[in-house]
């Protein structure tokens, strides 16, 4: 998320994309279905009601970044939101969820949670395969016998029977 | 008495209850005071022991986390100049002034002190005027709550941003993903795409654990060794009890603190940190030794210290009776209320009565506990600000999947978690608030079927929202907010030109 994009230039882009989703959002609303009771209004008017405001929003948000005066703030490029580690982590995580439910909760969480430590900082080895065997096990365990939430097992049965 | 004090009372004084509320103070103000996490995020932690527990109970662990951590967050800015939470920044002007010089258990002792002072005010704000405004609030008929909701939302968006647009612009967005499922009046499926995991439209906790949670941690990653100077500071403090020339000096400005908090806590969107530097700006102007703040004032520690604590029973009150949250917070008490098939608002006092007065109540003893395990452990605690962040946060990773899991024992919402995760990260990449987002997700329904049962009423009449008894208040409110906003806005701009491109 590093995108090295001044102010003015986030938000102009940012307009855009929401112009654009007001355009995707107008197109869906327009094919919802139509219910003709007297005095009542349909499904799509507050979706219709949504569409202008989020139109009329993006649209001064683009026009006002375009005519403002360029500024020392406004062109200023802000620190970034996140690193590379967090698009390791970001990247982690979506697998992490993909895995969950064939893997289960203890054995996906395990190298998820080992990652993360790393990316946090953590060297020491023996700190790391304590700490991702430890982490996913005390939860998935407090979560079943304390709370009886019952987390995706995955593979665990075929493992340990 | 009317019985539902009693009764109320009763509820919130059960063992069960108050564990549940000592285990939340306990826990708030481990997480309030270590950098890097949050309130919501230690609420999201907590989220999924609450979907098994009894209503009391989980309200009460909730309800003693939120009060923990707006006073555990003023530890770290004492003793490292680092807010635990936003509503803490202010402290730090003078507490760790004071920890610096060798007064860290002057501070902390002050801090605790005004926070309990804080709450018990707004505990008092709460237990007169909640019943007593959701009594007021049955004459409200459709198009006035609709006039009402949209109010809040206005004001949520004025003060959560620093361009209105932005702010409006993230309502609306949640207004958006409001209408995913069937819609609140003819239950017809929109936006579903024939998906059967989407008919009933985006659980607004598994939003907020994604808008919260996953870019608390994405930013924790910046910085991951902040906690090798904490206990060297905080092994230091000791006579952490005030004295009573620090008790007198602190009276004034923690009463100012804790009006202003209360009044301010009321306000959807206010919050924390604008009631606590707003105190500690009064206590500075009312202060007779004004060159002292920013060295190390005891006013300058209890003023905004008592505002921040103070902000959370104004929360509780709209919250309570209206069903408008103030903040991500009372978001989640209200998801918490809903699941257990409890409706905050106006029909809350009235049908559950018990329930709201042992809402009350717990709040009351929250604070009492608060106050308790501050003093008794506050040695042991601050050792926990060494915890790094290497274990806390995969933990906290783990735990938003099984909060967004366990809601409804489905894949797909912690795909939904995932999704809003990446729109919180790019949204704080625009400079946009998730504040109105959310709370929009959270009333947008509502939102929307307030207004078309006031059509369907007036046979799609608009002039009744400006014709009944206090639609044109609200809707005269809501006008002003944004008007209120856009002159500050240009206000700014005239003082500083050069910030203009950047709003």
């Amino acid at each position: 998320m590093g995108f090295n994009l001044s102010v003015r230039q986030r938000d102009i882009a940012a307009a855009i994309v929401f112009l654009l989703l007001t355009l995707g959002y107008g197109f869906l609303t327009a094919r919802l279905p139509i219910r003709t009771l007297p005095n009542t209004p349909d499904p799509s008017f507050m979706p219709w009601i949504i569409t202008a405001l989020l139109g009329t929003l993006a649209g001064y948000l683009l026009i006002s970044r375009l005519v403002a005066h360029r500024t020392e703030a406004g062109d200023k490029i802000p620190e970034p939101v996140a690193n590379s580690r967090a698009g390791i982590f970001l990247a982690a995580l979506f697998g992490f969820i993909v895995l969950l439910p064939v893997l289960g909760f203890i054995v996906a969480g395990i190298p998820f949670f080992a990652l993360t430590m790393i990316l946090f900082g953590e060297r020491r080895t023996a700190w790391v395969l304590l700490g991702s065997i430890f982490g996913p096990v005390v939860l998935f365990a407090i979560f079943r016998h304390g709370f009886s939430i019952i987390l995706p097992r995955g593979v665990m049965p075929i493992l340990f029977g | 008495m009317n019985s539902d004090v009693i009764q109320g009372f009763a509820q919130s004084a059960l063992p069960t209850s108050l564990l549940a509320t000592a285990i939340g103070s306990l826990l708030g103000i481990v997480v309030g005071m270590i950098p890097g996490m949050t309130i919501s995020t230690g609420i999201i932690i907590l989220l999924p022991l609450t979907f098994v527990m009894d209503p009391a109970s989980s309200i009460a662990l909730l309800l003693g986390l939120y009060v923990g951590g707006m006073m555990g967050g003023s530890f770290s800015a004492i003793l490292l100049n680092i807010p635990g939470t936003p509503s803490a920044s202010a402290t730090g002007l003078d507490g760790y002034p004071m920890a610096a010089r060798g007064e860290a258990g002057r501070a902390l002792g002050i801090a605790i002190v005004a926070s309990f002072l804080g709450g018990m005010t707004s505990f008092a704000c709460l237990f007169f005027i909640a019943p007593a405004l959701a009594d007021f609030a049955l004459n409200f008929r459709t198009e006035d709550l609709f006039s009402l909701l949209l109010f809040g939302l206005t004001v949520i968006c004025t003060f959560s941003s620093r361009s209105l647009v932005k702010g409006l612009i993230a309502a609306v967005l949640g207004l958006m993903i409001a209408t995913i499922g069937p819609d609140p009046v003819m239950t017809t499926a929109r936006f579903t795409f024939g998906s059967i995991d989407m008919i009933s439209g985006v659980h607004f906790l598994t939003a907020l654990i994604g808008l919260f949670a996953i870019p608390q941690i994405v930013e924790n990653m910046r910085d991951t060794g902040m906690h090798a100077q904490t206990v060297r500071i905080a092994a230091g403090f000791r006579n952490v009890l005030p004295r009573m020339a620090d008790l007198k000096k602190m009276l004034v400005p923690a009463s100012l603190g804790s009006v202003t908090g209360v009044m301010l806590g009321v306000l959807p969107g206010a919050g924390g940190p604008i009631a606590a530097f707003l105190s500690y700006d009064y206590a500075r102007r009312i202060s007779p030794d004004r060159e002292e703040f920013g060295k190390g004032a005891v006013a300058g520690v209890a003023a905004p210290e008592a505002a921040n604590n103070a902000v959370t029973g104004g929360a509780l009150i709209p919250m309570m009776t209206l069903g408008i949250p103030g903040d991500p917070v009372t978001a989640i008490l209200i998801g918490a209320l809903i699941i257990h098939g409890l409706a905050p608002g106006p029909l809350l006092f009235l049908q559950n009565g018990d329930f709201g007065y042992g809402m009350i109540f717990s709040f009351l003893w929250a604070n009492i506990f608060n106050l308790i395990i501050a003093f008794a452990s506050l040695r042991i605690l601050v050792r926990l600000l060494a915890i790094p962040k290497a274990f806390l946060m995969p933990t906290v990773a783990l735990l938003c999947v099984v909060g967004s899991y366990a809601l409804r024992n489905n894949i797909f919402d912690v795909y939904v978690m995932f999704a809003f995760g990446l729109l919180g990260i790019g949204m704080r990449w625009l400079d946009m608030p998730v504040v109105p987002l959310l709370l929009a997700l959270v009333l947008g329904n509502q939102l929307e079927e307030q207004l078309r049962v006031a059509l369907i009423g007036s046979k799609g009449d608009i002039s009744i929202f400006f014709t009944s008894s206090y639609s044109p208040l609200f809707l005269s409110m809501a006008a002003l907010s944004v008007i209120w906003s856009l002159v500050s806005d240009y206000r700014r701009r005239k003082r500083t030109p050069q910030s203009a491109g950047a709003e």
